[in-house]
Order: C-alpha cells, then sequence, then structure tokens
C-alpha cells in the first residue's frame, strides 16, 4: 500500500476515532445519534474544527507572549534569564496544551476500537501498524505541527539559528513526551473510569480524575494573562535565593532546554556550573523523549491489537446483593453513571466554573466602592441559581441509558423528583461555599454578607424540585422523563430559567427589605423565612403535579 | 380475577390505529403467547398494560389493577422484559442487581441466596463484575431476565424474550416460564417463535393490525380455521391472510436467487 492511500485510509479512520470520542465523552450522545446521525455528524465535524482553532490560538498566543517577554520585556530581569525562563514556561504550557486538549479524544479513542478497525481489513501486519500510526498523528497532527513550527519561528528571528535549533529539538521533545504521557495517561483513565471494584478510592479516583481534569482545562484557557507574572516569579526566585537556583533548574525539565538556548544566545553571561547542567539535562530529557516515542508506537500497537482490559482477570468476586433505601440506591447508581466518563463528571466541576466566571464581575463591581455591597452578593447567588437550573436537567440525562430497566421498575415520580434533587443541591451547596469565598477576598461591606449564601442553601431543595417538575410537566405530560440536554437545548433554557426565576425569591426578599429597612439582620431573617415558606411549599405541592 | 384484562383497547398513531379495540384475558397460572406480525401492535399493547403508555380508550388491568391510573402499583406486581435493551451500558450486572432489588425492597439474604441460584443455573457468574455494555446480546436478556424475576413476580410480561438466547439459556429459560405458571404465577409473551408459542403456551391469541383475528388453544384454533392437524405456522399464516403472499414472495425470490 501506497503511503499517500495509507494516509487517505488514516484519514477516515481518525474520523471514525474523533466520532467514538464524542460519543463517548457523554452517554445521552448514544440515544442522540440514533435520532439524527446527519446531525451529529457535523457537530463533531464543526466541534474538532473548533478545537484545532482553539488549539492553534492558544499555542499562537503562548509563543508569542513567552517570545515577546523574553525579548523585550525588561523589567522582568536580565535577557539571559528572560529567554531561559521564557522558554521553559512555553515548553510547560505546550506539554499542558497537548496534553490536556487532547485527552478526551485519546480516551475515546482506547474505548471506542476504532483502532482496531484497520485490522479487520485484507492488509497485512505492517500495513496495520502503518495504519494506526498514521491514524494516531493524524489525530494530533494540528497542535503538533503547530507547535513544532510556530516557537522555532519565533526563536529564528529574534535569536538567530543557533537557539532555533534548540528550540526546535525542545519542542519535539517536549511534544513526544507529552504524548508519551498522554497515551499512558488516557489508558489509566480509561481503565479507572470503566473499572468496577466497589472500593471507595476507586470512585474517589474516578472523581478527583475527573475535576482534575476540567480544572485543567479551565487554566489553559486562561493561560495567556499570568504567564509574565509566572516568569518574574521564577527569576525573583534566583535573586532572592540565589543564582545557584539556576543550575538546579537547569537540571529539571523543561528549563534544561531554556538554559540550553540561553547559553547558545548568551554564553558569555552563564556560569559554566549552568551550562554544563543544561547540557546534561538537554541529552539526557532527549534521550528520555526518543524512548518514549519509541514505547509510544509499542504501546499504541498492544491497544490496537489487544483492546485495553478493564475487567479484573482472575478472582471472581462472591454473588451477593446488597439492598439500601430506594432514594440512596438510585442516588448510588446515579453517582456511579456520573463518575463513569469525563463529560457526566462536569456537574462537579459547575461550582469551580462558577467561581471563574464571576471572579472578574466582582472584582469590577467592587471597583467603585471599594468594597462589596450586598447587591453585588445577591447578583453573584443569582447567577448559582442559575447554573442550579442547569445542573439539574444535566443529571436527568443519565437515565437517558436505561430505559428498559425503568420501564418496568416501581418507581413513582416523585421519587426520581427527589433524587434527582438530592444529587443536584450537592453542587448547589459547593456553589454557596465557594461564592462565600469570593465574597470574602473582595471586602464585603459587612461580614453579614456572608450570611447570604450559607441561608440560601438549602434553597437549592426548592429549585431543584421546581425545575424537574418543570421539565417533567413539559417533557412528560408530568410523567418522569430522561432529557437529553445536547439535543433538547430548549430545556436547557426552560431549566436555566426556572432555576433563575424561582431562585430569585428569597433574594428579592432580602433586597426589598435592606430598601426599605436598611438592616441586614432583618433582610436575613426575611430571607431565610422566605426559603422555609418555599421548602415546604414544594414538599407539599410540587409532586402533585406529578403522574406515573 | 384473571391476571390480565384487556377491555376494548384502543391506540392509534396519528392516522394509523395500532390497537384496534383489542378485548383479551389472561386467567391465573396460564402461560399466555401474543402472535402476530411485525407492526401488529403487540408492544404497543404491552406498554398499555404497563402503564407506560396511555390508551385512547379502553382499559387494562393486572389483577385488577388499572395500569393507567396505578402503574407503580402494576409494577410492583409484574416482572418485565421489554422489548428493547436499553440497559445502564456503564454500570455492571451486580450494579444494577443491587439498584433494583433496593427499589423493589427486597430482604437482602433472600435475594442473596436466589441471585446465586439464578446466576449459577444461567452460567452468569463470570458476567457478574463485568460492565454491562462488553455483554453479549444473549447475556444481556439474561440480565434483562434475572431482573425481572428477582422479586417473585405473580405475572411475567415478556416481549420477544428468547430472541437471542442460546440453546441452553433459552431451555432453561422456558423451564423457569413453566416452573413459574406451575407455581401459579401467569405468563404474557409475545413471540414469533412458533415452536415457543405451541410447546410453551396454553393459550395463544393472534392479532393483525391491531385486531384479535384470533384467539384459544391450538386445538380450538384448527378447529376454528377448519385445518387439522394443522401446525401453528400454517394456522398462523391463515389467520392473518398471508399464505399468498408468503407463496408469492418465495417464488420471486426463488427467481432472483436462480440467477
Ligand atoms: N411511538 C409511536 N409513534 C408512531 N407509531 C408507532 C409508535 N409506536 C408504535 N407505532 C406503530 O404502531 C404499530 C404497532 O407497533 P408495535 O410495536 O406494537 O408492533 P409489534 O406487534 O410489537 O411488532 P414487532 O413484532 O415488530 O415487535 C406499528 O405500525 C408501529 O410503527
Ligand atoms: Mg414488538
Amino acid at each position: 500500500m501506497k503511503i499517500s492511500e495509507s494516509w487517505r485510509l488514516a484519514g477516515i479512520i481518525s474520523g471514525e476515532v474523533r466520532f467514538q470520542a464524542f460519543l463517548e465523552a457523554n452517554p445521552s450522545n448514544l440515544a442522540r445519534v440514533k435520532e439524527d446521525p446527519a446531525k451529529i455528524s457535523r457537530a463533531i465535524k464543526s466541534q474538532s474544527r473548533i478545537s484545532i482553532v482553539m488549539t492553534g490560538f492558544i499555542l499562537i498566543l503562548i509563543a508569542v507572549i513567552s517570545l515577546a517577554a523574553s525579548a523585550f520585556d525588561n523589567e522582568i530581569g536580565s535577557p539571559d534569564a528572560r529567554l531561559a525562563v521564557g522558554f521553559a514556561v512555553y515548553l510547560t504550557l505546550s506539554f499542558v496544551v497537548v496534553f490536556f486538549l487532547n485527552l478526551t479524544t485519546t480516551s475515546g479513542l482506547f474505548s471506542s476500537g476504532a483502532m482496531r478497525l484497520p485490522s479487520t481489513l485484507p492488509l497485512t501486519r505492517e500495513q496495520v501498524e502503518q495504519l494506526n500510526f498514521l491514524s494516531f498523528v493524524r489525530i494530533f497532527i494540528g497542535p503538533v505541527a503547530l507547535s513544532l513550527i510556530l516557537f522555532p519561528v519565533g526563536c529564528l528571528i529574534l535569536f538567530g539559528p543557533l537557539v532555533a535549533l534548540v528550540s526546535l529539538i525542545a519542542c519535539a521533545s517536549t511534544v513526544s513526551i507529552a504524548i508519551g504521557a498522554l497515551i499512558r495517561v488516557a489508558k489509566w483513565f480509561h481503565k479507572k473510569t470503566h473499572q468496577t471494584d466497589e472500593s471507595r478510592i476507586s470512585s474517589m479516583v474516578r472523581v478527583a480524575a475527573s475535576i482534575g481534569i476540567v480544572i485543567g482545562m479551565i487554566s489553559v484557557y486562561s493561560l495567556g494573562s499570568y504567564m509574565p507574572d509566572l516568569m518574574r516569579f521564577i527569576i525573583n526566585l534566583s535573586v532572592d535565593v540565589g543564582p545557584g537556583v539556576f543550575t538546579i533548574l537547569a537540571l529539571v525539565f523543561p528549563f534544561s532546554f531554556g538554559f540550553m538556548a540561553a547559553s547558545a544566545a548568551f554564553g558569555s553571561l552563564i556560569p559554566l556550573t549552568t551550562i554544563l547542567a543544561s547540557i546534561a539535562g538537554t541529552a539526557f530529557y532527549t534521550v528520555i523523549a526518543v524512548l518514549s516515542f519509541r514505547s509510544s508506537g509499542r504501546s499504541l500497537r498492544a491497544v490496537t491489537l489487544g483492546g485495553i482490559s478493564t475487567s479484573k482477570q482472575g478472582l471472581l468476586r462472591e454473588v451477593a446483593v446488597d439492598i439500601v433505601s430506594p432514594l440512596r440506591s438510585m442516588v448510588r447508581k446515579d453517582l456511579k453513571l456520573a463518575t463513569r466518563n469525563i463529560g457526566s463528571a462536569f456537574i462537579f466541576a459547575i461550582p469551580i466554573f462558577l467561581i471563574i466566571m464571576l471572579f472578574p464581575m466582582l472584582q469590577y463591581w467592587r471597583g467603585p466602592f471599594g468594597f462589596l455591597r450586598s447587591m453585588s452578593a445577591l447578583t453573584a447567588i443569582e447567577y448559582a441559581n442559575l447554573f442550579g437550573g442547569i445542573s439539574l436537567v444535566s443529571i436527568l440525562m443519565f437515565d437517558t441509558q436505561g430505559a428498559s430497566v425503568h420501564e418496568g421498575l416501581p418507581v413513582s415520580s416523585k421519587l426520581v423528583l427527589r433524587t434527582k434533587t438530592v444529587i443536584m443541591i450537592v453542587p448547589y451547596i459547593f456553589c454557596m461555599l465557594a461564592l462565600d469565598l469570593v465574597i470574602l477576598i473582595n471586602s464585603p461591606i459587612s461580614p453579614l454578607l456572608l450570611l447570604i449564601p450559607i441561608v440560601q442553601m438549602p434553597y437549592g431543595y426548592v429549585i431543584g424540585m421546581a425545575v424537574g417538575g418543570a421539565v417533567f410537566k413539559i417533557r412528560g405530560g408530568g410523567r418522569a422523563v430522561a432529557v437529553n440536554v445536547t439535543s433538547d437545548q430548549a430545556m436547557g433554557f426552560v431549566s436555566a430559567f426556572v432555576g433563575a426565576l424561582i431562585g430569585i425569591v428569597p433574594l428579592v426578599g432580602y433586597g426589598l427589605t435592606i430598601l426599605y429597612t436598611g438592616s441586614q439582620i432583618l433582610s436575613l431573617a426575611t430571607q431565610g423565612l422566605i426559603v422555609l415558606v418555599m421548602i415546604v411549599a414544594s414538599w407539599r405541592f410540587i409532586p402533585k403535579l406529578l403522574k406515573d | 380475577m384473571s391476571a390480565v384484562n384487556i377491555k376494548n383497547l384502543v391506540k392509534s398513531f396519528g392516522e394509523l390505529v395500532a390497537v384496534n379495540d383489542l378485548t383479551l384475558d389472561v386467567r391465573e397460572g396460564e402461560i399466555y403467547a401474543l402472535l402476530g406480525p411485525n407492526g401488529a401492535g403487540k408492544t404497543t399493547t404491552i406498554k398499555m398494560l404497563m402503564g407506560l403508555l396511555d390508551p385512547d380508550s379502553g382499559n387494562a388491568s393486572v389483577f385488577g389493577i388499572n395500569s393507567q391510573e396505578n402503574p407503580v402499583e402494576v409494577k410492583n406486581l409484574v416482572g418485565y422484559v421489554p422489548e428493547e435493551q436499553q440497559l445502564y451500558d456503564s454500570l455492571t450486572p451486580r450494579e444494577l442487581f443491587d439498584f433494583i432489588a433496593s427499589i423493589r425492597k427486597l430482604s437482602q439474604e433472600k435475594i442473596t441466596k436466589r441471585m446465586r441460584e439464578f446466576v449459577k443455573a444461567l452460567d452468569f457468574e463470570q458476567y457478574y463484575d463485568n460492565m454491562i455494555v462488553t455483554l453479549s446480546q444473549g447475556n444481556k436478556q439474561k440480565t434483562m431476565l434475572i431482573a425481572a424475576l428477582l422479586h417473585r413476580p405473580k405475572l411475567l410480561i415478556l416481549d420477544e424474550p428468547f430472541s437471542s438466547l442460546d440453546v441452553r439459556s433459552a431451555k432453561i429459560m422456558k423451564d423457569i416460564v413453566k416452573i413459574h405458571a406451575e407455581n401459579g404465577g401467569s405468563v404474557l409473551l409475545s413471540t414469533h417463535v412458533m415452536e415457543v408459542a405451541e410447546g410453551l403456551c396454553d393459550r395463544v391469541g393472534i392479532i393483525d393490525e391491531g385486531v384479535l383475528v384470533a384467539e384459544g388453544t391450538l386445538d380450538e384454533l384448527r378447529t376454528q380455521s377448519q385445518r387439522e392437524g394443522a401446525t401453528l405456522e400454517v394456522l398462523f399464516l391463515k389467520l392473518t391472510e398471508q399464505e399468498e403472499e408468503v407463496a408469492e414472495g418465495v417464488s420471486v425470490l426463488r427467481e432472483a436467487l436462480s440467477d
């Protein structure tokens, strides 16, 4: 088979892999693909285009910022230190970008079995391996090529050919190590998320891994703003602690490459020990990169030929049934479903999203007064209410998988609604705690402001019941239904709207009281009273809207 | 009291009348098979009986409990295996059974003992902790069947239950259905497999285009269609007026295949 032919086939396979990864990222997509496959393919095409553009954009951004800071920002430090540290910071961040932006795709790659497609074709083993390798390359080609071209070209222009050569080696090594790590972590993640022993530890690992990934992605997207600060911090470290720090850093990945580049450009400014350390480090990490490249090839081959075994071999566990109360068993089931794929685990990251969004807003609102007023706290909580509505409808998504099981079970719609509400209250309470933290660092006008989110916490129950009740009423005529927000965006909007609408009631109570009396104590009391009344009302009346 | 009572049941989807004035009974301790060509309305009938669909008119009840008014109570009494198998892909059978048994508030010791017996009989132990998505079609069906039998239901409702089972498991499941009936339980099943209906069931109801065209024991059906000693297959084709169509189809295919 000619290489051009392989390349074309690899394109088809990598398309299939992307498709499978997209499905894997969210279980409800499975239901959706049956509804309208053409629409899904379009969505995937545009999604992958967006992700390529995003990756490209982020890589350009960090390359430009780090190069500009190294070359021109005299405030940060001496030129040699700037080049060394800027270089290393770029490499670190490009590692993070390559790693996190591709983690979902890669773990989808392992679970989909799409990489096994070539082995079903009438090809020799070598051809199959070549095809697999090319498919993998095609999946990552965008970010990898960009990373290999951008930074070295920038170095060539700013610092000359010698630094450019070092940067090319450095970028290639970083990419190779990143992809090696990526394959390993994706394999591990896939195994963990699909492993089914019941130990607490393994579900903790699942949740932690999911949240870790979300945080990683968020930090990738907010990189640009803190890069110069990071460089300044590292350079100041050597000023404070002493120049020996650089020699030690020169042994550490990816600083070795940075100091190597700095030695190439400003050899006379740098102590000999540091230069020697950077040469040793560079050689060492280049060898590691080559080894990682080789072993990535091997482990890819293993994946394509054998798949990853997620079921434990050997010891069969005793057959037994573990009974808990109906409500607890539904919650337990939903949490298991939630932590078994990255898409669903996003729900637990909602408080983090909220804070990232609100932090700059609160700082802005604080601006003119120098302290935070209760109006700002109320507005922030209202955002959390809206997020609460969205998290409830996302929880309804879990059940799109198990329709056949539910059809035969004596579960009342009321019980379903209560379960989903119980789950939704957890991120809601975390949102409130997180808001308190943000309010605290933004110098609130009175410490009593911190009590507003606390009083609001139990109101998660009302929001959950109201949003769920509305969705069941609209989509199921009162029966419990599973909703797929990705395809049924109308329900996403309805949920956000109902969450915001119902959620604002106690806040309005607080706001009006403070306008008329000016007393925070009275306002808190009003808010608390409304919360109580609404809880009782939704406990009593919302189940009446439902039907079995 | 009959186990199932369906009276003048009607359900249309737009123009299409899927179930048309259907009336039938399943007696206690009886195995009743619902036969009919694809799209006849079997699944639609069963769904209304389970309270999953509201009928346009008419009534369906299980042991006197109205399916539309009190579906949760109906589901308490019934073990149901639906036609489509959408299980929780990322759970294991263990987790699924824990969930179902908890919802049904069964006693831990008793159910563990029963579960061990099922697992042994159906040769299921090695799949007990594998994610459902990795199970074969037949093992998924076993999962559903075990789930339906867990709470010793008085009535089993099975929509095409044996379609993907291997020989051993199909035999065991048929025996389970028989034992269930011998112990006084009732069964309503829909099937395309004539041997199943012939060998297993006490009575058969044949529906076509939503209408019950014939009902009774095999012997009663033979007399009704004036065909002595006919197999159920022949009777079925006659009663659903498909005999000629089949002959025609075969001759067309014979030509097509002989080229
Ligand atoms: N939700 C629905 N919307 C529109 N039409 C439907 C719906 N459900 C069923 N139908 C139609 O009703 C008719 C009866 O369907 P049903 O599923 O009851 O048939 P069946 O006897 O179970 O067939 P099979 O043997 O293929 O399972 C079919 O023509 C089907 O297309
Ligand atoms: Mg059917």
